[in-house]
C-alpha cells in the first residue's frame, strides 16, 4: 500500500517536474519569475482537448497543443524582453502575470470555464510489478520527466549552448562582451519553456483525463512551492521538490483525506522557508552546478 | 598608408541630461595602438562600452572596417573583430578557467584552430594552465587579467579595446602585462587602450587622446604625449 503510494506519488510529481523546471530555468539564467507558465501548461492541453473534441487525430491535435504552448511562450519573451533586460524586475513579474489572466480568459471565453472530460487516448494497459501497478501513461510521463532532466543537465554542462546559458546566468553584460547573442538564446529559453511547460500539461490531461481553463493555476502554485523546497535555479532541485510534492500529496490524499492537502504542502513549504530558506538542494550545490 | 580600421565622427554619448562624450572625432589605422588618456569621469569607459554595444550612442557615426558601427548588434561587432576587456576583467568566477577560454571564440566556427591556440595561451601563462579545470575564482587579479586578455584574444580581435587593464595589479604583473600587449601588437592586433598608467601606455602607444569632460583636449603621436609637460596635470585634471 505504502510503496504504491509512492508510485503515484512520484508520477504525479513528474508533471510537478515539468513545470518546475520551466520555472527554475528562466529564474535560473535571467532572473525572471514567469507567471505566465501556469497558462501555458492549460493552453497546452486546452488546445489539444478542443481539437479532439472536432474530430481532429490524435497525434495532431497533441503535437497543436505543443505548438500553441511554445506560441504563446515566444509571445510572452517579445512583449516583456525589453522589461526582462531592463532593471525592473517588478513590470516584468506583473507583465508576466497580465499574460497568465490574460490567457486564460480568452480560453474562458472561446472554450466556456468549465472542466471537462479529456478522452482516454492511451490504451488503459497496466503495468504490475508484484503488488505495484503503474498505469503506461504515467510511465511514460516520469520516464519523458528523466530523460528532460538529464538532457537538461548535460545540455548544460556539455555542450557550447549550455555553456552561453550558464555565462549569462552569471553575468549577461559579460556574456555580451563575449560575443553572445544574448537575445537568440533568451528566445530559445522560453521556446524550451513553452515545449515543457505543454508537454506537461498533455501528460497530464492524458492521465488524468480532465481540463478546463484554470487547470494551470494548482498546478502552477505547486510547481513554483516545488522549486522552492528543491532550491531556486537548480534543476535538480525541481525534481527533488516536485517528486516529494507528488508523494506529499497522494500520501496526505490517503491519510487525511484531499481536503488537506493545500495545508500540508503549504506549510511544509513555510516550515522548510524558515529552517533552510535555500531549499533542500539550494545550499548542497556549488554555484557552477546552479542551473 | 595603412587603412583606417576605426572611424569615429562626432560621437555623442548621454545618460539622460549627463553627456558622457560630446562630439568626439577619432580615427586609429591598422595596426596602430591608440591611448585614450584623461582623468576619472572623462568618458574614456563610455567611449568604450558604446564602441563595445553596451551603451548607445545619442548622435555622431563609428565606421569599422568600413562598416556603420552603431548598427550592428554587440555579438556582430565581436564577430567582425572588435573586442572589448571591460574594465574588472569582469572573469565568469563560478565556471572553469578553460570555459571561460572558450566563451571568449563564441563567434568563432573553426574549433580545432581554437584548440591549438589555447594550447598556445596555456604554455605562455602555466598559471592557468594548471588549474584549466578549476573555478576561475581561484585566480590572483593579475591572472585574471591575462585571462581576460587571453579570452579577448580567442575571438581573434582586430581591434582590442583595454579598459583599465593594469588597474589593482602589482607592479611585476603590470611589466608582464605591457611585455604581453607589446607581443600581441607585434602579432598586427591594433589597441584601444584606456590606462591610468599614462607613461607605460603611451611608451607601448603609437598616438594618443587625451580626453577631458568628454571631449579631445590634444591628440598626438605618443612620443610627442610623453615629453609634453602638461599631460600629467592634463590627466589629473587639474
Amino acid at each position: 500500500m505504502h510503496v504504491q503510494q509512492i508510485v503515484n506519488g512520484l508520477m504525479l510529481g513528474s508533471v510537478y517536474v515539468f513545470v518546475g523546471i520551466a520555472f527554475t530555468m528562466i529564474i535560473g539564467i535571467i532572473n525572471f519569475v514567469n507567471f505566465s507558465i501556469p497558462a501555458l501548461f492549460m493552453l497546452g492541453a486546452m488546445t489539444a482537448w478542443a481539437l479532439l473534441n472536432v474530430g481532429v487525430v490524435a497525434p495532431l491535435a497533441l503535437v497543436a497543443g505543443l505548438l500553441v504552448g511554445i506560441v504563446a511562450s515566444m509571445a510572452v519573451e517579445q512583449v516583456l524582453y525589453k522589461r526582462l533586460s531592463g532593471r525592473d524586475p517588478v513590470i516584468s513579474l506583473i507583465g508576466s502575470l497580465a499574460f497568465l489572466i490574460l490567457y486564460e480568459h480568452l480560453v474562458i471565453h472561446i472554450l466556456g470555464s468549465d472542466q471537462q472530460a479529456f478522452p482516454a487516448l492511451l490504451p488503459d494497459f497496466n503495468i504490475r510489478f508484484g503488488d505495484i501497478v503503474v498505469g503506461l501513461g504515467q510511465l511514460c510521463g516520469f520516464a519523458i520527466s528523466i530523460l528532460l532532466v538529464f538532457g537538461l543537465s548535460y545540455l548544460l554542462k556539455h555542450t557550447p549552448v549550455g555553456r552561453n546559458l550558464r555565462a549569462i546566468s552569471e553575468s549577461t553584460e559579460t556574456a555580451t562582451i563575449l560575443g553572445i547573442n544574448v537575445r537568440r538564446h533568451v528566445q530559445m529559453m522560453f521556446v524550451a519553456v513553452g515545449l515543457f511547460t505543454a508537454l506537461g500539461g498533455l501528460l497530464f490531461s492524458l492521465n488524468y483525463l480532465q481540463v478546463s481553463a484554470l487547470m494551470g493555476q494548482e498546478i502552477g502554485l505547486k510547481a513554483i512551492a516545488a522549486m522552492i523546497i528543491g532550491g531556486v535555479g537548480s534543476i535538480w532541485g525541481a525534481v527533488v521538490g516536485g517528486m516529494l510534492i507528488g508523494i506529499l500529496e497522494v500520501t496526505t490524499i490517503g491519510l487525511f483525506g484531499a481536503d488537506t492537502v493545500d495545508i500540508v504542502i503549504y506549510a511544509l513549504l513555510l516550515l522548510l522557508l524558515v529552517v533552510r530558506p535555500s531549499g533542500i538542494l539550494g545550499g548542497a550545490l556549488q554555484s557552477t552546478q546552479r542551473i | 598608408m595603412p587603412e583606417s580600421l576605426l572611424d569615429i565622427r562626432d560621437l555623442s554619448i548621454s545618460y539622460g541630461p549627463i553627456r558622457a562624450i560630446s562630439t568626439l572625432t577619432l580615427n586609429l589605422r591598422e595596426g596602430e595602438v591608440v591611448a585614450l588618456l584623461g582623468a576619472n569621469g572623462a568618458g574614456k569607459s563610455s567611449l568604450l562600452r558604446c564602441l563595445a554595444g553596451l551603451e548607445k550612442a545619442s548622435s555622431g557615426a563609428v565606421a569599422f572596417r568600413g562598416d556603420d558601427l552603431l548598427r550592428m548588434p554587440p555579438s556582430e561587432r565581436v564577430k567582425r573583430g572588435l573586442v572589448l576587456v571591460p574594465e574588472g576583467r569582469q572573469i565568469l568566477v563560478t565556471m572553469t578557467i578553460e570555459e571561460n577560454l572558450l566563451l571568449g571564440a563564441t563567434q568563432r566556427d573553426d574549433r580545432d584552430a581554437v584548440h591549438g591556440e589555447i594550447e598556445e595561451l596555456y604554455r605562455r601563462f602555466p598559471n592557468l594552465a594548471e588549474r584549466r579545470e578549476l573555478a576561475a575564482l581561484c585566480l590572483s587579479g593579475g591572472e585574471q587579467q591575462m585571462l581576460a586578455i587571453g579570452r579577448a584574444i580567442l575571438a581573434k580581435p582586430k581591434l582590442l579595446m583595454l579598459d583599465e587593464p593594469s588597474l589593482g595589479l602589482s607592479p611585476v604583473f603590470v611589466d608582464e602585462l605591457f611585455d604581453y600587449l607589446a607581443v600581441l601588437s607585434e602579432s598586427g592586433i591594433s589597441m584601444l587602450l584606456v590606462e591610468q598608467n599614462t607613461r607605460k601606455s603611451l611608451t607601448l602607444a603609437d598616438r594618443g587622446y587625451v580626453l577631458r569632460l568628454g571631449s579631445v583636449v590634444t591628440s598626438g603621436p605618443a612620443r610627442e604625449l610623453l615629453e609634453h609637460d602638461d599631460i600629467e596635470a592634463a590627466y589629473l585634471g587639474s
